[in-house]
């Protein structure tokens, strides 16, 4: 599993991805962590078959213990289909995830983690540090209960699937050229995002906040002016592309 | 997942045995008609099936235990399928936790994981230990229907050489003796089969987790 450190000191950021023992036929994904002292928040931790490779990769950083939190963007598989298995790791922690998702997300097994609900209207974590991380309402993109997460100490922004692109391979884990990447996101975004009114919400409400990288949970990171590049790029998309 | 993993998959194995047995319901149903039968022709018949109408009683016995056998026999599969399920999660998740040991090399925060490893291991063992015990269980249950289709089988033969001598109504006690021997055929077939898949996967399972058979 490839980490990628995207931000250091009080708020220390790692991107988890690009697994080489990923099984064929699974989508790749990319996971994140945020340390702040003695704790963490492990965000959209993965699927079942991500789980070992994560844990793996998650032991050279912090102990198991150092994760208090978790945060899952929504329901998907590829999202938080390991939990079960996080729930025997971190029988401690709390997780934190769509109100709407609760009953849906426990299928995943759920014994020992506690949910902790986030209203459609946001919510922060607090895991002790100089700031606190945010909860940004994300709702219809995809998912009908859907958040993001930012951090304005490292300007980050975990997009979850806003921002997601397919691409084959051990590619880079961040964006080098916007115009070529493109292609990579378009057919994502027009198919799976399905309402313009919900996109333009998002991006009004996201372009207040400085972001200096969206991180997406597939694909490439945007860095510096790639965020803008991408915001109006994506402001201009029509999306819902499976209805007329 | 392959035809032979599939078929000694301890968790589809006892959900066929389940299945199995509510076929045994039906049969077990059917028994029950034909000792409602029996006792109608036998007290029509009067003094000419008088060796037939004790046997009634017996019959309906017969039908009364094997439903309750099947019910209880149904509840407690239903129970190790979802001790299977148990035990078939917890051990893919002990693997998984092996493999992210074994991914995390020489990773400086890995002993930190040796509480969850520990306790992930006790409930496999746990687990694995109740579902041997449920297992033996259902397998004594078995045999103790087995053992009431026998009796069965031989309260069916007495059925035949009473009904034999009941004049007019042999005929009709001829088919309530036939029906319960095949009824009670049948339901033998199912428990015989039901055993040996029990048997073939509690070996499996005692190999599988280094316990003698």
């Amino acid at each position: 599993m490839q980490v990628t450190e995207m931000c250091d000191g009080p708020h220390r950021w790692l991107a988890f991805g690009r697994d080489p023992g990923k099984p064929d036929g699974i989508m790749d994904s990319n996971q994140y962590m945020v340390i702040i002292g003695d704790r963490a928040l492990l965000m959209d931790p993965g699927g079942i078959e991500t789980f070992a490779p994560m844990l793996g990769a998650i032991l050279h950083h912090v102990r198991v213990d150092q994760i208090t939190d978790v945060f899952a963007s929504h329901q998907d598989p590829d999202v938080i289909s390991s939990l079960g298995l996080w729930d025997q790791a971190l029988p401690y922690a709390k997780l934190h995830a769509p109100w709407i998702w609760e009953s849906s997300i426990r299928h995943f097994g759920m014994k020992n983690i506690e949910y902790k609900p986030i209203a459609d209207e946001g919510g922060a974590c607090n895991l002790g540090g100089s700031a606190e991380l945010e909860f940004i309402p994300a709702h219809y993109l995809h998912s009908s209960g859907n958040f993001n997460v930012y951090d304005p100490r490292c300007k980050i922004l975990m997009s979850g699937d806003i921002g997601g692109a397919l691409e084959k391979g051990q590619t880079s884990m961040f964006v080098e050229d916007f115009d070529s990447h493109v292609s990579h996101m378009k057919m994502f975004h027009q198919r799976w995002m399905p309402s313009n009114r919900a996109k333009l919400d998002w991006i009004a409400r996201v372009r207040k906040l400085d972001i200096e990288y969206l991180a997406p949970q597939h694909g490439r990171i945007f860095k510096g002016p790639d965020v803008q590049r991408f915001l109006d790029w994506f402001e201009a998309l029509p999306v819902g592309s499976a209805v007329a | 997942m392959g035809l032979e993993t599939r078929q000694h998959n301890p968790m589809v194995i006892i959900a066929g045995i389940g299945a199995d047995l509510s076929s045994v319901m039906r049969i077990a149903w059917e028994v029950t008609l034909a000792s409602k039968n029996a006792m109608f022709i036998a007290s029509r018949a009067g003094e000419k099936a008088r060796g037939f109408q004790p046997i009634t009683g017996f019959i309906d016995e017969i039908a009364s235990s094997t439903t309750n056998g099947v019910t209880k026999i149904s509840k407690q599969a239903l129970a190790v399928s979802c001790m299977a399920v148990e035990e078939s999660i917890a051990r893919d998740a002990a693997q998984r936790f092996r493999l992210a040991a074994k991914l995390a090399g020489d990773a400086p925060y890995l002993a930190s994981l040796s509480t969850s490893n520990r306790q992930l291991e006790q409930t496999l063992i746990e687990l694995q230990r109740k579902f041997a015990a449920s297992n033996k269980d259902l397998s004594d249950e078995l045999e103790s229907l087995d053992d009431g289709m026998r009796a069965a089988s031989a309260i069916a033969a007495v059925c035949r050489i009473e009904a034999s001598q009941a004049a007019e109504y042999r005929t009709n006690l001829t088919v309530v003796a036939d029906n319960l021997d095949t009824a009670t055929g049948q339901i033998k077939d199912k428990i015989t089969i039901s055993r040996k898949r029990l048997k073939d996967m509690m070996q499996i399972e005692n190999l599988q987790t280094g316990r003698l058979g």
